[in-house]
Formats: structure tokens, C-alpha cells, sequence
């Protein structure tokens, strides 16, 4: 054994006490050095909820609410109406555990019982009317040409009047009765009054979109809106379906002084930062880690100009808590069915093609399957708590699916009183475990790194 | 009596020599969490908070630092030791280049420079008043 103060001496008594301790202490140093290596190749991670601080930041177990999305005042939970809440546990996981302490005057609860499910959050959400093709879109029908204006599809009277109005007809996609059905039907776009002294407006319908010299500009409300850019016209539009008219055209318009950005889950770059666009807003991402478990590309990025970026205010952080922004759409990949999120609800879209009008990039793949709730697990009492009751169940099975988003429901046959609330996700050592935290390791790194 | 303090002043010598020890194992377990820290942030520290492994250095190295004054022990003038001064070099520039990663590549050099700098002066004027 090697000793750093050899200048100061001992007797032979001494020295072999010392020795002794200096071994202890060197193994006891080795020991916690492997404990805390263990810990950070199969960490748990715990989330918790206290109802009786209820906005304490401590509670990181995501909005617990009821089946009517109210929040259970003071924990209490009534017979048949179930506990809902979701945990973004980001990792490999065996199995996780709930915990529950009930109030001390409340009911003992019976039989409760826990259901699981893991997606990303914004795909649970419970499913509203299915969405038509955006504001825009140039369809064609049995030699029936249609726009989509101000959210009902209008049909024109016929071709000449397509023609004379300047739609390009290459830039109307084919569609079928069912997919145009989505959309309410509008007024017939009769005949344009293109008045030949130049002096009145030519009747172009809501929507119809213009180039004028390097400019885009979309008709709304009787008024012209600039594009900011092309960059951002074309997250929202093909390059194909603005009329082409010179800059005497704008007379007839006003021209709106609140320019329009880029489309609804666009993912944009300013200096180092990445921002999601959503609605009227930008979104900025916390880290290279909330970016990829979204599921957003990096090779979909797109780098903006200052007078783009400050189009925008800033929106609420993206973390790994948040759910996906309105405007994001999701493809689910056993039964390629679109959805696109809003306010609070995810609405199908029928058909790629009705997708294709909100979407010009890359849609989040999610998993069908990944919505059935799966029976989890039976609450018992802790043998050493009076008031504490909890169960666990495997989670590895969950793990094929998308999205790091766990939600559970729990459903009881009594009404009762919750206190705290605990879910602790566990790693049991083994060789698989072993080799996916040394990989997650791996890319924590290269995340940092790549450039 | 003498027997006694003699027995006192020996088990203190032991004490001081586990506390060097300590202090050594405390510095390695530093150095290590640090260089952890800045390849992969929050790896150790989400686990185990950088005041708690801070403590592992400070408490011996005050310990020892009463302990020899106590026991009359001076620390003997010995030369830089040329691989430990180069292992600490190469962390601190690892440490600083890693935490400035994200800037652009000549400014993050640039910052290093300085630091670098700073550091050797700082070094010098304490090694001369010494």
C-alpha cells in the first residue's frame, strides 16, 4: 500500500492501525465510487405529487386531472370517475411504481386499480372533429376545378373562369368526392369580373394567392398579406399555385401591415437556438434532448433571418413535459392515419392528401397501438404504513412505442381522499440494461458534440 | 502523563495521515465528476450535488490543515511535479474548451487563451510572494 505522507512517521504499533484504516477507507472510497456508478447506469427516477401543495414546483407528475379534465380538489377522488395523470420518463424502464397516501380522515380506498399507456401527450388527447384541407388548396374533381376559401371548398363555374382568373391548372391536385366532402361546400365562383377599364377589383375568391415581383401574398378578408419571406410561404403553400401578376395588381387590394410567417410546426433556427412555430407564436426547444425525443428532424430545420424571427413573440418553453404545439401532425405507423393537433384535441385528417395541404415537411410518426390503455396493476396497503398503498408493474412491453409520455389512470370502488402521490420508474440490472444506458450515455454525448 | 501525550500526539499522526489520504481520494473523486460533468452535464450532479463532492475536498484538507499545525507539521518545499502540473493543465483547458462548445471555434479558442493566461499569472504571483 502506497502512503502519501511518508515523512511523517509512526511506531510499529500505529503503523499497523493505520494501515488497516487506510485499506478500509480505500475500499469503503471504491465502493461508493461503484454505487454511484451503478446509480447512473441503472437510475430510477421518481416523480411525485403532493395535493396539499398543489403548486409547489416540486410536483412533477403532469396534470393530474379527472375524466371531465377538472383537477381533483384536495386529492379527493369519487367512485367510478377515474385519476388520470401523465410522467415523461426519458430512458429504458422495467417497471415502475405508484405510490399513494391517502388523507388521514379519508375512506381507505377499494379495489383501485391502474391502467397504462405510452405515447407522446399530445396524441392522447381525445379525438375532435376530422379536419378538411387547409385555406388554398387548388383541387380538381372530375373536370371540376375547386379552391378551399375560408375553410368551405367553392367550385368554379368552369374551366375559362380558372383560366381567366390565371390559376395555374397544374397546380390543382386530384381529389375524390370523400375527401372534398370534409370541407362544407361553398358558393360557386361564377364568372371573374375582370373589368376591362382596370378600375375595379378583379373577383378573385378568399385565399387565392399571388406573386407579385419576389413578394407572396394570400387574399384574406378583401385584403393582400405579404408572405415575410418565400422561405415561409413555401412551409405553407407549393411554389406552383401563386398567380404570377406585376405590381400594377396591387392597386386594387390593400395590402396588410401584419406579413405572415411560416406554417404550423415548422422548426426554425436563430443563432444556436431551435424554436417550433405555432400559431402566432415561436416556441423555443430547452435542449438538443427535448428536440429528438419530439421526434422532430434536425435535417428539418430551417435557419432564419432576423427580420423573419422577428416576426414572432416567444412562446412558452419546450421541455420533454410539454405536449407537441398545435399545428403538429402525426402519422401513425401501422395504419398511416394523420392526425393534426388543436387546441387540446387531435383531429384526423382522412386522407395524406388532405394532409399534405397542412404539412410540407416531415410528419411525428407515432403508434396506433400506443392508445389502448393497458391493464397495469392492483393497489395493496404497505405493510409498514397505515395510509400508504401502491403497486408495480413491468414497463418494458411499453417501450416499443413512440413518445416518452406515460399516462395512468387509476379507478377505484370508493370515493377517497389522496395526500401524495408517487410513480418511481426502475432499471433491473441486466445485460440489456447495461448496453441500452451505456448507448443513451453515447448519445447524450454526441448530442453535446455534434455540431 | 508524557505517556498519555505521546499516545495522543501518535493517534493524531494516524488521524492526519487518513485525512491526507481522504483528501487524495476526495480530489481524484472531484477531478473525475468534473470531467464527467462537462462531457455529459448532469450525469453525476443530478445524482449526487456538486456541494456534496466540494465537501469531500474541503473537509479533509482543513482537517489536515489544523491537524499539522497542531502536530507541528510543515509542508517541505518541493519541486512542481511536472506530470501532475501537465494532468491539471490539460483538465482545466478540456473543462473550459467542453463548456464553450457551443461557441464559434476561434472565440472559444480565444477564451482559453485568456484563461490560460490569467491562470499563469496567477500562478506566478503566488508561487513569488510564497
Amino acid at each position: 500500500m502506497f502512503d502519501l505522507t511518508k515523512n511523517v512517521k509512526l511506531n510499529q504499533e500505529d503503523i499497523a492501525l493505520y494501515r488497516r484504516t487506510q485499506t478500509g477507507l480505500y475500499v469503503l472510497a471504491f465502493s461508493a465510487g461503484l454505487i454511484l456508478l451503478f446509480l447512473i447506469l441503472f437510475s430510477s427516477k421518481k416523480f411525485v405529487f403532493s395535493f396539499l401543495t398543489p403548486d409547489s414546483n416540486k410536483n412533477d407528475i403532469i396534470d393530474p386531472r379527472d375524466e371531465n379534465n377538472i383537477f381533483p380538489d384536495r386529492g379527493e377522488i369519487k367512485t367510478g370517475n377515474p385519476l388520470i395523470f401523465d410522467t415523461v420518463a426519458t430512458g429504458r424502464y422495467s417497471s415502475a411504481e405508484i405510490r399513494l397516501t391517502v388523507a388521514k380522515n379519508s375512506p381507505k380506498p377499494e379495489n383501485v386499480s391502474a391502467k397504462v399507456r405510452k405515447s407522446y401527450q399530445a396524441f392522447l388527447y381525445p379525438e375532435g372533429d376530422p379536419i378538411g384541407f387547409k385555406d388554398g388548396t387548388l383541387l380538381k374533381n372530375n373536370g371540376g376545378y375547386f379552391i378551399v376559401s375560408d375553410g368551405k371548398i367553392r367550385k368554379f363555374a368552369n374551366e375559362n373562369t380558372v383560366l381567366d382568373l390565371g390559376f395555374p391548372r397544374n397546380a390543382f391536385r386530384e381529389t375524390s368526392p370523400e375527401e372534398s366532402g370534409y370541407n362544407p361546400e361553398g358558393e360557386i365562383i361564377i364568372q371573374s369580373k375582370i373589368d376591362s377599364s382596370e378600375l375595379i377589383a378583379p373577383d378573385y375568391p378568399d385565399s387565392s394567392i399571388f406573386k407579385i415581383e419576389e413578394t407572396y401574398y394570400i387574399l384574406k378578408n378583401g385584403e393582400l398579406t405579404p408572405f415575410i419571406s418565400e422561405k415561409a410561404y413555401l412551409t405553407q403553400y407549393d411554389i406552383n399555385q401563386a398567380i404570377v401578376k406585376g405590381r400594377d395588381f396591387l392597386r386594387y387590394y390593400p395590402i396588410s401591415n401584419n406579413p405572415l410567417g411560416f406554417g404550423d410546426g415548422t422548426i426554425i433556427s436563430y443563432g444556436e437556438a431551435a424554436f417550433i412555430v405555432s400559431g402566432e407564436s415561436i416556441l423555443p426547444i430547452d435542449n438538443p434532448e427535448t428536440f429528438v425525443e419530439k421526434g422532430y428532424l434536425w435535417e428539418e430545420i430551417i435557419p432564419v433571418s432576423g427580420d423573419e424571427f422577428s416576426l414572432y413573440p416567444k412562446g412558452k418553453l419546450q421541455m420533454l413535459r410539454s405536449p407537441h404545439p398545435d399545428g403538429i401532425v402525426y402519422l401513425t405507423e401501422e395504419s398511416s392515419k394523420w392526425y393534426l393537433v388543436k387546441e387540446g384535441k387531435k383531429h384526423l385528417l382522412s386522407s395524406e392528401n388532405i394532409a399534405r395541404s397542412w404539412l410540407k415537411k416531415s410528419p411525428v410518426t407515432v403508434s396506433e397501438k400506443s392508445l389502448e390503455l393497458k391493464d397495469a396493476c392492483s393497489f395493496e396497503k404497505e405493510t409498514l404504513s397505515f395510509r400508504t398503498y401502491s403497486c408495480r408493474f413491468p414497463v418494458d412491453s411499453l417501450e416499443v412505442f413512440r413518445g416518452k409520455d406515460y399516462e395512468f389512470k387509476l379507478l377505484g370502488k370508493s370515493d377517497t381522499r389522496l395526500e401524495t402521490l408517487n410513480v418511481t420508474f426502475k432499471k433491473e440490472v441486466s445485460r440489456d440494461n447495461l448496453k441500452f444506458a451505456l448507448i443513451d450515455l453515447y448519445n447524450k454525448l454526441r448530442m453535446n458534440y455534434a455540431r | 502523563m508524557l505517556n498519555k501525550l505521546a499516545l495522543e500526539k501518535n493517534k493524531l499522526l494516524v488521524i492526519y495521515k487518513l485525512c491526507v489520504d481522504l483528501l487524495f481520494i476526495g480530489t481524484i473523486f472531484f477531478a473525475v465528476s468534473l470531467l464527467a460533468e462537462s462531457l455529459i452535464p448532469g450525469i453525476v450532479t443530478s445524482r449526487v450535488g456538486f456541494s456534496k463532492i466540494s465537501f469531500l475536498v474541503v473537509l479533509p484538507l482543513l482537517l489536515s490543515s489544523v491537524l499539522a499545525g497542531r502536530l507541528g507539521i510543515s509542508l517541505a518545499e518541493e519541486k512542481i511535479n511536472k506530470k501532475a502540473l501537465v494532468a491539471l493543465v490539460f483538465l482545466m483547458i478540456f473543462t473550459f474548451f467542453s463548456s464553450l462548445f457551443n461557441l464559434s471555434i476561434f472565440l472559444n479558442l480565444f477564451i482559453l487563451a485568456l484563461a490560460l493566461t490569467c491562470a499563469y499569472f496567477i500562478f506566478k504571483v503566488v508561487t513569488e510572494n510564497a
